[in-house]
C-alpha cells in the first residue's frame, strides 16, 4: 500500500499514536507514505525502518594482511559537534601532558592510524588479532625496549583490546638508572584528534584501571 | 531528571569519554550507575516498553543522513541495559539495531552486536508444543484401565493370601 506524492520535503515521521500507525518517509524529492496496520506490528518491525531507508551506506577500503586475508574497515564520518565539544572537555580533563598533533578528524581510528595508514578505521578486535598474526608482530618481553616505530597496545583481561598508538620516541626515566618512558603517537577514537603522550598517560585509566600495556613489533 | 533525560543529555555523553572499541564502550556502559537505574526501572514496569519505544523514536528524529548520530552514545547504553532482558521489545531493538547497515550510527550498532551474541549465549527456557493424536489419548486411557485392573486383581490376591494365612 503506498502513495508516491512530489514534494520537497526532508523527513516527516509522525509517531505511533493513533491505530492504523502511518509513516511518512521522504526521499529526495518524493515524499512517501507508508501505511502499516495495528495487525502488521506483530511480524513488522518499523523502529529503525526509516533510518534504513535514508541512511548512508558504510564506506570502506580493501584493505588486506601481509598474508593477503582481506580487513573488515569502516571509514567513520567527520565529527559532530558534539564530539568536538567532548573532546575540549576531555583534553581539558586528561590532556594537561599531551602535545596536539593534530585536531580532531573522522576518517580513522587508533588503529586504522597505525595499520592502515590514516585512510580507514579497523573497530573490530578479531580483526586487530588477525593483523598481529598474519603481519608477523612479536610482543617484546619485560627485558627490551621499544624502539620508536614500534606497536604500543593497551588491553584488558575482560575487555580485550582497548587502544593502540605508535612509539614515537623514547624518553630517559625519571631516575638515574630508571626504566625508560616510552612516548605515544595516538588516536583515541575515531573523531578525536591525534595526541602525543606518555605511555600510562591515557585518558581511559579511571574507567579501565585493570588495563595493561604490551610493546609490540614487526622487527625481527 | 529522570533515567531517560539523563542518559541522552551532554553530560552522562561525556562521562564516558572516548569511544574507543566497540568492547571497550560495552565494558564501561556496563559499568554505569545508569545501567542499573535503568533496569531496575525497567524490571519494577515503571519504564514501559511503549515508553522506551516513543523514546527511541523521538530521539531518531534528531537523525541526519551524513552525519554522525548524536544519540549514537544513548543508543548503545539502551543496548547494554536491556541486554538481559528476554522481553519481545529488548528483543527487537538490539536485533534490529544490530542488524543496521549505516555509517551515522556506527559504534551502538557494533555494541548491539556485542549484547546480541551475549544475549545468545545465556540460557533460555525452550517452550516445546506437543500435540497427541486422538487415537494416543485412547491408547493412554486403555493403558490406565488395564493398569487399574491389575492393581485391583493384585489387592484381591493379596487379600485371599493373607486369609488363608
Amino acid at each position: 500500500m503506498g502513495e508516491v506524492r512530489h514534494a520537497e520535503t526532508k523527513l516527516i515521521a509522525t509517531e505511533p499514536t493513533a491505530k492504523p500507525y502511518v509513516f511518512r518517509v521522504g526521499l529526495y524529492n518524493n515524499d512517501f507514505c507508508f501505511i502499516i496496520t495495528s495487525d502488521m506490528l506483530n511480524y513488522y518491525s518499523f523502529m529503525f525502518e526509516f533510518i534504513k531507508l535514508i541512511g548512508s551506506p558504510k564506506r570502506e577500503l580493501l584493505l588486506d594482511t601481509r598474508q593477503g586475508n582481506p580487513i573488515k574497515n569502516e571509514i567513520a564520518l567527520p565529527p559532530s559537534d558534539l564530539s568536538l565539544e567532548r573532546e575540549q572537555l576531555l583534553f581539558k580533563r586528561y590532556g594537561v601532558r599531551w602535545q596536539v598533533r593534530c585536531q580532531p578528524s573522522g576518517i580513522y581510528n587508533c588503529a586504522g592510524h597505525v595499520w592502515a595508514s590514516r585512510r580507514t578505521a579497523i573497530y573490530e578486535e578479531l580483526e586487530w588479532t588477525k593483523i598481529l598474526t598474519e603481519d608477523e608482530y612479536r610482543k617484546l618481553n619485560m627485558t627490551e625496549i621499544p624502539k620508536p616505530g614500534d606497536l604500543a597496545l593497551y588491553h584488558s583481561e575482560d575487555v580485550g583490546f582497548i587502544h593502540c598508538g605508535q612509539v614515537i620516541s623514547i624518553e630517559p626515566g625519571l631516575t638515574a638508572g630508571g626504566s625508560p618512558i616510552p612516548k605515544i603517537l595516538s588516536k583515541w577514537d575515531d573523531a578525536s584528534g591525534e595526541y602525543i603522550h606518555f605511555a600510562s598517560d591515557v585518558p581511559f585509566k579511571d574507567k579501565i584501571p585493570d588495563f595493561k600495556l604490551e610493546y609490540w613489533t614487526d622487527r625481527r | 531528571m529522570g533515567i531517560l533525560e539523563r542518559i541522552e543529555s551532554e553530560k552522562f555523553i561525556f562521562s564516558v569519554g572516548f569511544e574507543l572499541t566497540p568492547n571497550a564502550l560495552y565494558k564501561v556502559l556496563l559499568r554505569t550507575e545508569e545501567r542499573a537505574e535503568l533496569m531496575t526501572s525497567y524490571k519494577a514496569g515503571i519504564i514501559t516498553d511503549t515508553m522506551l519505544r516513543c523514546y527511541i523514536q523521538r530521539l531518531l528524529r534528531g537523525f541526519k543522513v551524513g552525519q554522525r548520530f548524536t544519540h549514537d552514545i544513548t543508543l548503545s547504553f539502551l543496548s547494554v541495559a536491556l541486554e538481559p532482558f528476554s522481553t519481545r521489545f529488548a528483543d527487537e531493538f538490539i536485533r534490529d539495531l544490530s542488524k543496521l547497515d549505516v555509517s551515522e550510527l556506527s559504534i551502538s550498532t557494533k555494541v548491539a552486536k556485542l549484547c546480541l551474541a551475549k544475549r545468545d549465549l545465556l540460557p533460555k527456557t525452550e517452550y516445546r508444543k506437543f500435540v497427541f493424536s486422538t487415537t494416543a489419548i485412547d491408547t493412554y486411557k486403555e493403558i490406565d484401565r488395564i493398569q487399574e485392573s491389575v492393581d485391583k486383581s493384585y489387592d484381591r490376591k493379596n487379600y485371599s493370601e493373607l486369609a488363608a494365612a
